[in-house]
């Protein structure tokens, strides 16, 4: 007897046990809808974008003691800066060069301090206006290490230079840490097309999963 | 914002979901009624897949942090952040349906 209930009806037994259990599979299909929903919604709709923004929190470009500029994505095998971490660079150089701060502190890793320092060495930025971080391998351990760095020289005051989507976390451990932080986002647009907005909803899932690690641990 | 191109995707879907539907219904004889259920059976796989995926992603986690803590040796999180680990995780989850499902059946 063919089965309504079933797409393989041909085979299946006419048994309220043909279909799975019904708690768990009414659990299993709220979850599905759950994720078809995010997924239309976050694809489709300006969702990510606002989310983003509104977790980055305000862009403050005004005078600093220091342009703290962390790691992101490191260097290619080139040595030749990543994406969001060239974006980073030259976002900070720039920043530097409209007088908003004597110093811009470059973390993460060695290779990407070092193509960062160079980088702005050649674009004008004098040898003692930079100021390198080296070693950070987590935003955490990054906000140490600048700790260790900028309160010797008495600075408090600092304008973070990163994108929208680190800066909850970066600026959540930089006030932990005494700081007076200014955002210095490299990007509030947001991306346009699907695809771009559920990369952004993938990142901001990590990076939401990532807060909440740092505040159980009482870092932030 | 959003604009035209965005819903250029969405449009094609239900085009080639349209003719699935003509050539289901009238080529292979496929009753109608039967696309509510199989709607049924695709959020349940798609469930499994974000269990399967917290799972890995959770067990994942978990090893890093624990060979960070026994060994000293630093691992990244961000390795975690890896798109097979989805397409993993979908291979599981219709597998396991599949096998439910069976079980279901022959019990």
């Amino acid at each position: 007897m063919p089965c309504a209930h079933d797409l393989a009806h041909h085979r299946c037994v006419s048994s309220p046990r043909v279909l799975p259990d019904g708690k768990r599979s009414r659990a299993l299909r709220l979850l599905g809808a759950v994720v078809l929903l995010l997924l239309g919604v976050g694809g489709f709709t300006p969702l990510a974008n606002g989310l983003n923004r509104w977790m980055a929190g305000p862009s403050e470009l005004k005078p600093a003691q220091a342009i703290v500029v962390p790691g992101r994505g490191g260097s290619d095998s080139d040595e030749v800066l990543t994406n969001a971490s060239l974006r980073r660079t030259l976002r900070a150089i720039a920043l530097q060069q409209q007088g908003l701060s004597p110093l811009i502190v470059f973390s993460g890793e060695n290779l990407e301090v070092d193509a960062r320092v160079q980088l702005a060495r050649g674009l004008g930025i004098a040898a003692e206006s930079l100021l390198p971080a080296y070693g950070g391998r987590t935003t955490r351990e990054e906000a140490v290490l600048i700790e260790g760095l900028l309160k010797p020289r008495g600075v408090q005051r600092i304008l973070l230079v990163a994108d929208s989507i680190d800066m909850p976390r970066a600026r959540a451990l930089f006030e932990a840490r005494g700081f007076t932080v200014l955002g210095g986002q490299t990007w509030d647009g947001g991306p346009s097309d699907p695809e771009s907005r559920l990369h952004l909803l993938r990142e901001i899932a990590i990076e939401l999963s990532a807060w909440c690690y740092y505040r159980l641990r009482g870092w932030i | 914002m959003v604009d035209f191109d965005t819903f250029v995707g969405p449009a094609l879907v239900a085009v080639t979901s349209l003719g699935a539907w003509l050539v289901g219904t009238r080529r292979l004889g496929l009753p109608g009624a039967g696309l509510a259920p199989a709607s049924g059976r695709m959020l349940e796989a798609i469930g499994l897949l974000l269990v399967f995926l917290a799972l890995n992603l959770g067990v994942g986690a978990a090893l890093i942090l624990a060979w960070r803590s026994v060994t000293g040796h630093f691992v990244s999180l961000y390795i975690l952040n890896d798109a097979t680990l989805g397409v993993f995780a979908l291979v599981q989850a219709l597998v396991f349906h599949w096998w439910w499902l069976r079980g279901r059946r022959t019990e």
